[in-house]
């Protein structure tokens, strides 16, 4: 062989081993998998393992029982396992209280869970079963652990039926697989959301942010695989952690209703591990539910609209979006001095504007007496581009009035400039969010008109996080023109870039959620956000938003941080 | 061209060049979250005893002037509260804390239970530490899951003034998950604290309280 076939067998060894890879992450194939289907213990007993696992609750509906810490009675969703252990079964830290994985192949001595996600229901292994209800009774009735130590005093102690034991064991074998859909051997698949509706130049933008750090992320690791076939050490599964991630862009078109089965539609030709942020100028609403039916993550979509206040558990957003901006406009409406007696909105025809119409409806009804002493009465002009402007439907005012527009920026620009001059003691209030605006944008048109501009950031993060973000950018040659959204793609890739590290080989959607969860309050940027407020059981980073108040002139006079 | 081997000399001034590089990766990771020493504010805490699965030390706090709202959506004002002449057991919380907050409650509940019934003036506090999401309703919920008597007052406020109570306290983690299970005993307005840092259990937990209730 001349010296260059020499130089060429490395190569050849480590595509051999990428090809046919010698580690146990790949598990069976497909016709094995069939066999171990004929198996699987019945679905029964996983949904009761389930109810007792998620719920705390028995198969005849009572509640479960436990005691912690020697005396201190827990019953029902208190004592449930999923307080501690969480949905995946990996466990999470509290402070000094750490709960360990409980999926049986993240048990010490067992071997790793085979085959990777697909979208078939839960299978339990019965081999996996077995064995497992017995470390299950030794810690759950005796609190020994694995070796016969025992567990701290924080690991409830339950009485249970032998039953009951094999349904949770069950369960959590029905749970444990080695990776979600969406992954294959080399490679992490994500997708990303384009609405066809956004600015070419925001849409340019955002995708060059994501494509930044997709590349950087697999310019890190392409020297993985070839380590991982020379590893100097046995473990050879973590190199298996260095997969390439692609990013697939999929666009919504038309109406944000049709957003979800456009959404189905993309996911069943190619299905992805996660969405990766998103760009979508009206509601998410359709397309979270797809999200959470799908059970796949979405992780803090650029939206105007969240969606409903309880938005499960496979979506994270920012905020609610112009329905909290349309609370706190309600309190600010209750605070203005002198009172107002009336409020008009004005919103357009489509599902983010009729969402911040109807939020603010509902807002103001419920306003405290101590805030409002009279609400006050409320008008509502629907706007479309062929009715006349804002300030030519308004009689005079003849007692204390505002008005909220729930537009775009192209049709507030018009509608400012259309009522310049003309009824300006009237404060107008409105959403950047919705507008897509910044607020300096406002306090050029606002006039000789006092403006009040309810902004998801605030000033000292959104100053801090742009810097750094600048800073990231400059180091990948990536042009920042469109800051807000690009920062807040940012975000979210840097959410799941972390979390995939986190959970090196054990790429399941729910650990990585919850790594998410855990892990956001130490992230380089918060997407301008002053703190996030994440955590189990919570999705929306931000629950407040920045008030500005501009004063006639274009001068903003306050900024405040509140909360509805 | 010939291909070039990796002499011996080089390969162990490769490896020795990256055990420095992981050395000064090591050293300069990124300082951990605020997790701080005592604040201003609060005194040193003296160490008095030290059991198996808590520690247990006394403290001064300043009791910042804050005004809170309760789980009925009133105001009250921490300080005021703190004045009253009435024993006092005290803990933050969240209403979606999973680990913790739950044995926490359940110990408070249960504790209390049985101390109303020798001390019917006390006093039960818990005050969130994740105000923006913890509404008043939602502490009403959670006061209802642990069946809280009308002594137990759930508190929220603004983020800035939760987190001065618990600098004030020693008890700023910074991140919420990052919390410790912390339970504060005080017999009256002028007694110094008690800091209960751990899981004491309900019987502890009362025992605690008694000796405490014996002392001059």
């Amino acid at each position: 062989m001349t010296r260059w076939s020499w130089a060429a067998l490395p190569f050849a060894a480590g595509l051999a081993l990428i090809a046919f890879p010698p580690w146990g992450l790949i598990g069976p194939g497909p016709h094995e998998r069939a066999a171990g289907d004929a198996l699987a213990l019945d679905a029964d007993a996983i949904a009761r393992g389930r109810q007792l696992y998620r719920e705390g609750r028995l198969s005849d509906g009572r509640r479960l029982e436990a005691i912690a810490q020697r005396d201190v009675v827990l019953s029902g969703a208190e004592a449930a396992c999923i307080r501690c252990h969480q949905p995946s079964g990996f466990g999470a830290s509290e402070g000094p209280v750490r709960a360990p994985p409980i999926v049986p192949s993240a048990l010490p001595g067992r071997a790793p869970a085979t085959g990777l996600g697909t979208a078939e229901p839960p299978q339990a292994e019965p081999a996996r079963v077995e064995g497992l209800e017995a470390r299950l009774t030794a810690a759950l009735l005796h609190g020994a652990g694995g070796d016969g130590h025992a567990l701290e005093p924080s690991m409830p102690r339950y009485r249970l039926a032998a039953a009951e034991v094999r349904d949770l064991a069950a369960y959590l074998a029905s749970i444990d697989v080695a990776a979600s859909p969406g992954v294959t051997p080399s490679e992490l698949r994500l997708a990303t959301l384009v609405s066809d509706a956004v600015p070419a130049a925001e849409r340019d933008a955002f995708i060059a942010t994501l494509e930044a750090y997709v590349k950087a992320k697999n310019g890190g690791s392409r020297l993985e695989e070839a380590r991982a076939a020379h590893a100097p050490w046995p473990e050879r599964n973590e190199y298996t952690a260095y997969r390439k991630w692609s990013l697939d862009v999929w666009e919504l078109s038309g109406p944000a209703d049709t957003w979800g089965d456009q959404f189905r539609r993309s996911y069943e030709r190619r299905p992805v591990f996660a969405v990766v942020s998103g760009l979508a100028n009206d509601s998410f609403e359709p397309v979270a539910g797809a999200c959470e039916a799908l059970a796949v993550p979405c992780l803090f979509p650029i939206t105007p609209l969240a969606g409903p206040r309880d938005p499960g558990f496979y979506t994270f957003h920012f905020s609610r979006g112009v329905v909290l901006d349309a609370e706190l406009i309600a309190r600010e409406l209750c605070e203005l001095s002198p009172p107002v007696a009336e409020v008009v909105q004005v919103y357009a025809d489509t599902p983010a504007s009729r969402a911040a119409a109807a939020a603010l409806r509902a807002a103001l009804e419920r306003q405290p007496p101590a805030r409002c002493a009279e609400v006050p009465r409320l008008r509502e002009l629907r706007w479309d581009a062929s009715t006349p402007p804002i300030a030519d439907r308004l009689e005079p005012a003849e007692r204390p009035r505002a008005v909220v527009v729930w537009l775009g920026a192209t049709a507030l620009e018009v509608e400012l400039a259309a009522a310049a001059g003309k009824d300006g003691a009237t404060p107008w209030f409105a959403s950047t969010r919705l507008a897509g605006v910044s607020p300096a944008w406002f306090a050029e048109r606002c006039g000789q008109r006092d403006c009040s501009v309810v902004h998801p950031f605030d000033d000292a993060a959104e100053a801090r996080d742009l810097r750094r973000f600048g800073a990231w950018a400059r180091s990948r040659g990536l042009a920042v023109t469109a800051p807000r959204v690009q920062l807040e793609a940012f975000f979210a890739l840097l959410q799941l870039g972390e979390a995939v590290m986190h959970v090196r080989r054990h790429l399941v959607r729910e650990f990585v959620l919850e790594t998410i969860e855990h892990a956001a309050y130490r992230s380089l940027v918060t997407a301008g956000l002053p703190r996030l407020n994440l955590a189990p059981g919570q999705r929306f980073a931000s629950l407040g938003a920045s008030v500005i108040r501009i004063a006639p002139g274009g001068e903003v006079t306050a900024r405040r941080w509140r909360v509805p | 061209m010939t291909a070039r081997r990796l002499r011996p000399a080089s390969a162990r001034a490769w490896c020795s060049g990256n055990a420095a590089l992981l050395l000064i990766a090591c050293a300069s990771s990124p300082a951990e979250p605020a997790s701080e020493g005592p604040s201003a504010g609060a005194e040193a805490a003296p160490i008095v005893a030290r059991r198996a699965d808590y520690r247990a030390s006394r403290a001064s706090y300043e009791v910042p002037d804050v005004e809170l709202l309760d789980q009925r959506a009133e105001r009250v004002s921490l300080r005021a509260l703190a004045s009253e002449p009435r024993p006092l057991l005290l803990s933050f919380i969240f209403t979606s804390c999973g680990a913790i907050c739950p044995t926490l409650t359940a110990t408070l509940a249960q504790a209390g239970r049985e101390l109303l019934g020798t001390e019917p003036g006390l006093r039960r506090i818990s005050i969130s530490i994740d105000p923006e999401n913890d509404t008043p309703e939602r502490l009403a919920a959670y006061a209802r899951r642990f069946e809280a008597e009308p002594d137990w007052l759930f508190l929220t406020g603004t983020a800035p003034d939760i987190v001065r109570i618990l600098r004030a306290f020693d008890a700023y983690r910074g991140d919420k998950l990052a919390h410790a299970p912390l339970t504060f005993v005080r017999r009256g307005p002028i007694s110094p604290w008690l800091r209960l840092d751990g899981f004491t259990g309900a019987a502890g937990l009362v025992a605690e309280y008694r000796a405490l209730a014996t002392e001059p």
